[in-house]
């Protein structure tokens, strides 16, 4: 009866470790990997949008917001003309409160901030692996801004999962050393660079959790760049669900 | 008074211009445009539905003609200048046939090859014109996932009151492309007017009214439009409502007419009689040289009719000039909230000639009797001594 059992503790373990590395390896886990060693599930944060036009003139849009699993609420600080302004996910779907008119509206993932050249997808929908799926995957693969070229990638193909609204494909290079993501390219269905992503920096705590980055978007049909700047992270064990309930906009708007 | 005609002219030219235009635009652009009622579908994969379930669905209703067309609302238009939401209606031959009588473009063409883009000024006034490269991005209906193609703007249009006026006009294969199906459509417009004008009129809009409502039924037993928010533009209330603002700008002509002929006919009147008495040693020089009364009637007529061709002619060309400039400068008019659009004069031959017709016989009943009283009542003997 004892050897029974050791017996299938042993056969047990063996099979999650096994299951762990094929894990691992999954296109999937990859993704998941990547998006839970880079985004933590819930936290607070400061964010900046710097950007700058074709004709060199810059402007900056100051958030702080929360975020929790799927759910993110980002209320503008800065410029005075849009403060007070609330964008929020809530599960799938995106809304926006504006103050000046007290009016909440849905949002499409696609419809970009007024002046930046980043959507409402892009900064409230930050984990990929939660609407994308993995079509296919390659290793060992190289990018061409990796001058020493020491560094190895996963380079993911990915498609909007069913009834989410995306991108047609996004390419993202991920680090094979530590999982984090280093570039990623956002394509529509015509085949056309609509936009790309360079994580210029994470930086973590000494806890190891995110405490900043800055991802750099650009997007060649504008000819517009954004510097997306995370700031501030604090890392919570919970925030309420109704912080995200659009009926709380209002409040969190200040009016 | 050359002058006077000039001015005469210029006023008519306007306010037939203007009169045409906007009975043209309440009435046939919009009956024309939006049939007896244009419905929006709203539901599964964002309004849009095989083209052959609507039809099947509308298969039991005897109208006149179904229009199915695809509008992409709430599409992204991009370039280094500009980047903002609008609309993309495809160019049908349908559309097309409209366009003909419809689409004003302030500058270009409307579109006609694949990668060729037609913008609403109104909208993107200052930020896009003739020649600029935009891209244009939609959620694709089915997969939900987002496409852009580029777009060379050929032209700018001027008006946007009717179906598909505020919209980027691209060809039907780039819409195909852009939604990435062939066969799906999202606006229903039903055409049935004219087969049932013979009913009389009360009988017609009870009768159009019943089919908009069997328009509604048919779709939503087909589980067609369930979501809810339909919208549906009813010709006959539409015509209705707006028959006051129509009649208003048919009296303006009327009106023109009324002010302008005793007005612009005093002072025709006084300049005739002053220009008479002033060439009243001319006169008897005719008669003294045995000319009849009727023949020197006739020859100063004559030359007052010349003389308003002449101001006719000028003053249409002013008319027309300030007309072009005020139209490039862009000037828009508003008229309430479902019209808007730049200043447009339109005219036919007939108003030419109307205008024409009124300017003669203006001449002639102001400047006949004046110049017939003073030669007929003044006797040939004061007139030679006057002019010896």
């Amino acid at each position: 009866m004892k050897i029974w059992i050791k017996g299938f503790t042993g056969l047990a373990l063996v099979t999650t470790v096994f299951c762990s590395a094929v894990y691992a390896e999954e296109p999937s886990g990859i993704l998941q990997k990547s998006d839970k060693k880079f985004i933590p599930e819930i936290f607070t944060y400061n964010m900046t949008l710097r950007t700058k036009s074709a004709d060199g003139k810059v402007d900056v849009v100051d958030y702080n917001g929360k975020k929790k699993h799927e759910n993110n609420i980002m209320v503008t600080l800065n410029p005075v003309s849009a403060r007070g302004q609330v964008n929020l996910k809530n599960r799938n779907v995106l809304w926006s409160y504006f103050p000046t008119s007290d009016t909440s509206v849905k949002q499409s993932y696609q419809a970009i901030i007024l002046g930046t050249s980043v959507s409402y997808g892009d900064i409230l929908a930050i984990e990929l692996s939660r609407d994308y799926d993995v079509q296919s995957t390659a290793e060992n693969s190289s990018l061409s801004n990796d001058a020493a070229g020491t560094n190895m990638y996963y380079l993911l193909a990915l498609t909007p999962k069913k009834g989410v609204d995306g991108y047609a494909k996004i390419f993202i290079w991920i680090n094979q050393a530590n999982f984090l993501p280093v570039r990623r390219e956002y394509y529509a269905l015509s085949g056309l660079l609509v936009k790309s992503c360079e994580i210029k920096s994470i930086s973590f705590n000494d806890k190891g959790v995110l405490s900043g980055a800055d991802e750099l978007f650009y997007e060649p049909l504008k000819k517009k760049e954004t510097l997306v700047t995370f700031s501030n992270i604090i890392v919570l064990n919970d925030i309420r669900d109704t912080t995200f309930n659009p009926k709380a906009m209002k409040f969190f708007s200040g009016e | 008074m050359f002058i006077i005609f000039v001015l005469i002219s210029a006023a008519l030219y306007w306010t037939t211009g203007i009169a045409n235009a906007v009975q043209k635009i309440e009435y046939h652009m919009y009956r024309d445009s939006d049939g007896d009622a244009t419905i929006y579908l709203w539901g599964n994969y964002w309004g849009f539905y095989e083209g052959d379930k609507i039809l099947k669905a509308l298969g039991g209703l005897k109208v006149e003609n179904v229009v199915l067309e695809r509008s992409a609302w709430g599409s992204y238009v991009d370039n280094d200048k500009i980047s903002a939401q609008g609309n993309v209606f495809e160019l049908t031959p349908e559309n097309r046939v409209r366009a003909k009588d419809w689409y004003y473009l302030s500058s270009g063409r409307l579109p006609e090859a694949p990668g060729e883009a037609a913008v609403p000024e109104a909208r993107y006034r200052g930020f896009i014109k003739t020649g600029d490269e935009i891209f244009l991005s939609v959620y694709t209906p089915k997969d939900r996932v987002l496409n852009t193609l580029p777009f060379k703007v050929v032209g700018v249009l001027k008006m946007e009151p009717i179906k598909g006026f505020d919209s980027i006009l691209v060809t039907k294969e780039d819409m195909d492309t852009l939604l990435d199906s062939k066969d799906i459509y999202n606006t229903v417009t039903i055409y049935d007017y004219f087969r049932q004008e013979s009913l009389g009129k009360p009988a017609l809009e009870n009768s159009l009214n019943t089919l908009v409502s069997n328009v509604y039924m048919n779709l939503h037993m087909n589980n067609i439009m369930t979501d809810s928010h339909p919208w549906c533009f009813d010709i006959v209330d539409f015509i209705k409502q707006n028959q006051s603002f129509v009649t208003i700008f048919r009296g303006i002509n009327i009106l023109a007419i009324l002010l302008l002929f005793p007005i612009a006919g005093a002072v025709i009147a006084i300049t005739i009689r002053m220009l008479a008495i002033k060439r009243t040693a001319e006169f008897a020089t005719y008669m003294a040289l045995g000319f009849r009364n009727y023949k020197i009637i006739r020859n100063f007529v004559l030359e007052v009719v010349i003389i308003s061709i002449a101001g006719y002619a000028a003053g249409i060309f002013i008319g027309a000039v300030s007309a072009g400039i005020l139209q490039n400068m862009r000037v828009y008019l508003v008229f309430q909230d479902y019209m808007h659009g730049p200043i447009m004069l339109m005219h036919t031959i007939w108003d030419f000639l109307c205008i024409l017709l009124f300017i003669l016989v203006l001449t002639a009943v102001w400047s006949i009797p004046v110049i017939s009283r003073i030669i007929s009542k003044a006797p040939a003997r004061v007139l030679r001594e006057q002019s010896f």
